[in-house]
């Protein structure tokens, strides 16, 4: 079985990001409740912008916070989040693609699988564990699905 | 928000539904030709938009867009939430996108001799051409924006947005879930304040 899970080292670098943006968006606001060192507009845009970012930020890691199962001819797709679950026999794939990006001179890849109920998942290779081999798997099992056609 | 969200927030009462419908076709003191409770649907729209636009969960969203897409962003997410709501419809509604979909243009039939003139025109293609239905496919999508950006002043880009849907679909589907609770608390919250001061 091939297990596919949210790489631990990624996650980790998020989560300090993470911390790093909410301890400067509480000095912010205690600056400005006790202090009020800066200007209002300081104030204003270094919140909104922060908010934004951590959003942003928290909404990623929760995208790819998803756990997939695949062998024995199904793929199990677990969300944590939304108490989601559902086993998909390799037949209720529609399509599925790889695309590859490079950029810095480092290679980033995305899998995209659209099964049959509308539903789809979407790995990369940097932020899950076990990627290259879902799309060994795939090749496999579901060659004639794969969409060849991406290269940037 | 669009269209198939705000039938979906109007929580099945009938002239709430044409109002919200309606809502953006009426403009400034037409809003008194029509009774209380469409009113109440016409300010429920307004509400539902302006709590919409002013989330920070959705401004969150739009930020993927905005480089590309402007201040367009807010009609383009607007149309993904409704690709969204009917993608994972079964955690909303017991009955069927299609039921309620088919009900939300009976219902909005019996009231045709209400419309604006522009609503009721545009009302003939969408129940023709099913948009509220095909909102749940990425080439629905398509279609509902690149007809909106050929009646854009300027080039808004939108007949591409349907790509930013693919790029980023799990990144908005997690702003949806999260967002749309709310929204529908928010919703059904403000009609009843609404129904209280009338």
């Amino acid at each position: 079985m091939i297990v596919i899970k949210p790489k631990i080292s990624t996650y980790f670098s998020l989560s300090l990001i993470v911390v790093a943006l909410l301890t400067g968006l509480i000095f912010i606001l205690r600056d400005f409740a006790y202090k009020g060192s800066f200007g209002l507009w300081f104030y204003l845009i270094a919140a909104s912008l922060i908010t934004l970012v951590l959003l942003m930020l928290l909404v990623k890691m929760m995208a790819g916070f998803r756990f997939i199962t695949a062998g024995r001819d199904q793929i199990i797709v677990k969300l944590p989040l939304r108490g989601f679950q559902k086993a998909y026999p390799i037949g209720d794939i529609l399509v599925w693609e790889e695309e590859v990006v490079v950029a810095n001179k480092k290679e980033f890849r995305q899998m995209t699988v659209a099964f049959s109920d509308q539903q789809s998942i979407s790995i990369s290779n940097h932020e899950h564990e076990a990627y290259h081999e879902l799309v060994k798997y795939l090749r496999k099992k579901a060659g004639k699905k794969e969409i060849k056609n991406k290269k940037a | 928000m669009n269209f198939l969200a705000h039938a979906f927030l109007s929580f099945d009462q009938e002239k709430i539904l044409v109002g919200n419908f309606i809502a953006d076709f009426v403009k400034g003191r037409q809003i008194e030709n029509f009774e209380e409770e469409t009113k109440r649907g016409i300010f429920l729209h307004r509400e539902i938009d302006l709590f919409t636009d002013s989330h920070p969960l959705v401004k969150a969203g739009q930020s993927y867009l905005r480089p590309k897409f402007g201040h367009y962003s807010t009609v383009i997410t607007d149309v993904f939430f409704d690709y969204f709501l009917i993608k994972n419809w079964s955690e909303f509604s017991a009955s069927t996108v299609e039921d309620f979909i088919q009900k939300t243009y009976n219902t909005l039939d019996r009231h045709e001799d209400i419309f604006p003139e522009r609503f009721a025109n545009m009302y003939y293609w969408m129940k023709k051409d099913n948009w509220l239905l095909h909102y749940g496919e990425v080439e629905g999508i398509r279609r509902s924006l690149t007809g909106m950006a050929k009646r854009t002043r300027f080039d808004s880009k939108m007949e591409q947005a349907h790509l930013a849907l693919i790029e980023y679909e799990d990144e908005f589907e997690v702003i949806f879930f999260a967002f749309f609770r709310e929204l529908e608390t928010f919703a059904r919250q403000k009609l009843s304040e609404l129904a209280s001061h009338s």
